[in-house]
């Protein structure tokens, strides 16, 4: 076997595994869609908070917290952090997130939305199927307490960490 | 210490320089990388303020809108419009989107292209 037929065959291989990752994405997009477990959102989306408007207390909200299946994010669920209207999730995808009650507005409760920290590979978070799963259950439970809410969409500041290895 | 101690002792002062020198590179780069991002979606949203939205309108069209107005009758315009399956006539398809044959003639309730028999809702 020459080195030419090496590379040709190292090539088509590459070729094939690149195509049935991007392929299996796809697929998983697709079913995780037509489930309804995700919505399409903007490209980097985890690097967004949302403040949503709603006619539900802090108290209502967190029991539809606890309510909602949030099996497929993986997530640990922290109520009243530091004993503030806070609620936090630890994924095991490598990610956590936090709602947070930040108060009135005229007879409407605000809240805000949105992931804390992330690890990422190669520039992208570990697993955004997860982080769209969370969103998506979260969005769904507060629309199910107020068909009415509003929401807005913020980029939020980052700052970056490096680890040493 | 001989030499092979020397090559042992250089490989691993190597590697620690190495690493170190990454580390400080990916701080300084991560630094000015948020810095300037940071800056530019400061700017970004000063210039264009984000505004408000329905939540119920990113759900348009989804399993969820339609599950919802059914279980609790939600009237809203945007759940409305989600429901998919095509209840009046004018929503109709018009051709079959695999085999584009005529479907003036199928029925509301009609789930397959009388011609190809694809599933069309």
């Amino acid at each position: 076997m020459n080195s030419i037929t090496i590379t040709i065959t190292v090539l088509i291989i590459a070729g094939v595994i690149i195509y049935a990752r991007v392929t299996h994405r796809i697929d998983k997009a697709k079913k995780l869609k037509s489930e309804g477990k995700i919505i399409d959102r903007s490209r980097l989306f985890w690097e967004e908070e949302e403040i949503f408007e709603l006619d539900a207390p802090y108290e209502e909200v967190a029991e539809g917290v606890k309510q909602t299946d949030y099996s497929d994010c993986a997530v640990d669920i922290y109520y009243n952090i530091d004993g503030k209207k806070k609620i936090v999730f630890k994924s095991g995808y490598s990610w956590n997130a936090a709602l947070v009650y930040k108060g009135m507005s005229d007879t409407k409760h605000i809240y805000n939305l949105g992931f804390t920290a992330w690890e990422t590979r190669k520039g992208s978070p570990y697993d955004i199927f997860s982080m769209n799963i969370f969103m998506t259950q979260t969005e769904k439970m507060l629309l199910s307490l107020d068909p009415e809410t509003m929401v807005e969409t913020h980029r939020i500041q980052l700052n970056t960490k490096s680890k040493f290895f | 210490m001989d030499s092979n101690g020397i090559v042992i002792l250089a490989v691993v002062a190597f590697m620690a320089f190495y690493f170190v020198l990454r580390y400080v590179i990916n701080i300084g780069a991560n630094k000015i990388n948020d810095s300037v991002r940071n800056a530019y979606i400061r700017n970004k949203e000063t210039k264009n303020p984000p505004k408000k939205e329905r939540l119920a309108d990113r759900y348009a069209g989804t399993q969820y809108a339609v599950n919802a107005a059914v279980s609790s009758n939600v009237t809203n315009a945007a759940v409305r419009e989600a429901i998919p399956v095509n209840s009046e006539p004018e929503e109709l398809l018009k051709f079959c989107p695999y085999c584009g044959s005529d479907l003036s003639e199928m029925e509301k309730d009609d789930l397959f292209c009388p011609n190809c028999g694809s599933k069309l809702r």
